[in-house]
């Protein structure tokens, strides 16, 4: 070993005396450091659950895609029609689309919403549909009480509707005392068939009548408000893009729009969500990194302030050692070293604490989530990959947070040190 | 072992300090010689050149033969923890570590291996009578123990020097005598150089050769 250096053994044993010391002071930047850590773990496990709990929502509509066409105006004059010509969607569409689309998609929803009794109602039915509960089930409700629509019902214009949770509590008490009730929906009677929740996170409050009743109400005509298309279960992405570049193609030929017309006909892709949810969450991920980070920068700050004073305190020591024979190099190392450690044995520590507090998260997390089809966080635990470079992160918040103290710590004047009390 | 020629030392600050003001003076092995003087009369200062602890302005100082001007800290380092030991008046132990580690300091920045390590201190410590307390920190010992902790380090390195700073300026009279014959043994058994900074005459007179200096010149240079 060269002159003037502490051998690995008495390095380490000195910083521990160091440490143990100046007990308060290494309590204190443990303590910023522990915080500073733990923030950082929660935010990152936090930032994973967001993200997770995305991509597993993106799973669901990566699985069922859906495309939806809705009316506009046109922008510009086309084949002698002026320009700001409203377009409207019809049964009649509804059912060519059905016909044209049929080996490709698995349903095509005509829809119409509309205004009655205080409530919204979702005129829907599927001109295949057989069962209205699948299409319940896949938009994340479920029948709590009674039944969903038999294709008869459906088809025979019954005066039946399917009523949310609260509003069948709201009128009749319970559920099960609303199922088989009457209620009057613009003062015409209605059966109730069954009842609905929502499945956690998602907030429908609609009434559902079946749509061929809904449209054969007076006044309702044949216009109807959108049309889904909705896709085949797994359907590769570009098959998805191709059905819906030939869905855009036909209802612009339909109805006479110019394609590059997004005013006229507005063809909405649930993946675009997707890229929306995408770019949102690329913010969020940036704000919570940048979070995160400030609290280490904090952290840093603190340590290093800490660090200084105990420089300070130990001119005297640090004197001493020089006498002793001790290299400036080894006099550094020594201040670097004692703020590595105190950020290293803590910020584990805060490691420790941050993944026990995501554990409890996601208990929590896990509960809320049972049975949901929709979900805001995910699994919050953070990964290795993240565990080793918060680890070597806190070795370079370590690093910078002594290096300005063992810089002064080296320029100690021997022979001032030990004349000062 | 020591020559000086010529050494000027300036503190510089809003009025120029003149510490030494032309030092001429030559050490030999084994001397054990007292430096004594009124206040600001450049004993310590001189000391501390000597020591390498502080540098000079003008001059030449050559330790056992080597001119030592210009060289660099890790140098001066290597230099002081192989030739020369230092006591000062505040004992200056590190208050956390045990006697024992106080005094094994100079031979862990050696690199001396740890069993040897332990002889080495073992051996001083009980020279010392130190061994009792060598588990305790410096503030259980009284000031005299604390000084002989302070010997035992500057001297477990088998230094050619020891440089003492007013080493009894906070001791009463009797542990004042201890050490002053500690000192003396230690010059007598192992030859080591001691120059001993002193503004106390009952010690300076029990000294074979005493050095007297006034506004950093040197008064007189007795030798008995």
């Amino acid at each position: 070993m060269k002159d003037g250096n502490l051998t690995p053994k008495d390095f380490f044993r000195d910083i521990l005396s160091s440490v143990r010391m100046s007990r308060r002071r290494s309590i204190l930047s443990g303590i910023m450091t522990v915080w500073g850590v733990f923030i950082f773990i929660v935010i990152a496990g936090v930032a994973n659950g967001t993200d997770r709990g995305n991509r597993s929502n993106y799973d669901y509509i990566l699985k069922y895609g859906k495309i939806t066409i809705l009316p506009g105006r046109v922008s510009e004059p086309r084949m002698g029609l002026v320009k700001g010509r409203r377009i409207t969607l019809t049964r009649s569409d509804a059912r060519e689309a059905l016909a044209l689309f049929s080996n490709r998609a698995e349903y095509v929803f005509p829809r119409k919403r509309s205004s009655a009794a205080g409530e919204s109602l979702t005129g829907s039915a599927g001109l295949t549909v057989s069962d209205f509960r699948k299409e319940l089930d896949d938009k994340y409700l479920k029948i709590i009480a009674g039944r969903g629509f038999t294709r008869v019902e459906l088809e025979g214009r019954r005066r039946i509707c399917i009523l949310p949770e609260s509003v069948a509590v709201q009128l009749f008490g319970s559920p099960a005392d609303a199922v088989g009730s009457i209620l009057d929906i613009n003062r015409l009677p209605y059966t109730v068939l069954g009842v609905y929740r929502t499945i956690h996170n998602v907030r429908i409050k609609d009434v559902f009548v079946p749509f061929e009743t809904a449209m054969s109400m007076p006044g309702a005509g044949e216009e109807l408000s959108s049309i889904d298309i909705k896709m085949f279960l797994g359907i590769p992405a570009e098959e998805k893009h191709l059905l819906r570049k030939d869905v855009e193609s036909w209802f612009c030929f339909r109805k006479g729009i110019d394609p590059g017309d997004t005013s006229a006909l507005c063809i909405e892709e649930n993946i675009d969500f997707i890229s929306d949810q995408e770019k949102f969450l690329g913010s969020m991920r940036k704000f919570t990194g940048i979070i995160g980070l400030l609290s280490l920068l904090m952290s840093i700050l603190g340590v290093s302030s800490i660090v200084h004073l105990s420089v300070k305190e130990r001119t005297k020591e640090i004197a001493v050692r020089l006498v002793c024979g001790s290299s400036k190099g080894s006099i550094f190392r020594l201040v670097l070293g004692e703020s590595v450690m105190i950020m290293l044995i803590f910020g584990i520590v805060g490691m420790l604490l941050g993944s026990l507090a995501l554990d409890a998260f996601n208990v929590v997390v896990d509960r809320i989530n049972d049975g949901a089809k929709w979900v805001f966080l995910g699994d919050m635990t953070v990964s290795w990959q993240i565990i080793s470079s918060c680890t070597a992160l806190i070795i370079a918040c370590g690093l910078v947070s002594g290096l300005a103290p063992a810089r002064k710590a080296t320029s100690v004047r021997i022979n001032e040190a030990m004349n000062c009390e | 072992m020591i020559d000086l020629k010529g050494i000027h030392k300036t503190y510089h600050g809003e009025r120029s300090l003149y510490a030494l003001r032309g030092i001429d003076l030559h050490i030999g092995d084994g001397e054990f010689v007292g430096v004594t003087g009124p206040s600001g009369s450049g004993k310590s200062t001189l000391l501390n050149v000597i020591g390498l602890l502080d540098s000079y302005d003008e001059g030449e100082y050559r330790l056992d033969g080597r001119l030592v001007k210009g060289l660099d800290r890790e140098e001066e380092a290597r230099i002081r923890n192989q030739n020369i030991g230092f006591v000062f008046q505040r004992y200056n132990l590190i208050s956390f570590k045990t006697v024992y580690e106080n005094v094994e300091l100079p031979l862990i920045y050696r690199g001396v291996p740890g069993q040897e390590r332990k002889e080495r201190v073992m051996d001083m410590l009980e020279k010392m009578e130190l061994s009792d307390w060598k588990e305790h920190i410096p503030s259980h010992l009284s000031g005299g123990q604390q000084q002989r902790a302070a010997i035992a380090r500057a001297m477990v390195m088998n230094p050619k020097i020891i440089l003492a700073d007013e080493p009894t300026g906070a001791l009463d009279s009797r542990m004042t005598q201890e050490i002053v014959n500690l000192f003396k043994e230690c010059n007598r058994d192992s030859n080591v150089t001691i120059v001993l900074v002193t503004h106390e005459t009952s010690i300076s007179s029990q000294l074979p050769r005493c050095i007297t200096m006034n506004d950093g010149l040197i008064e007189s240079d007795e030798r008995r």
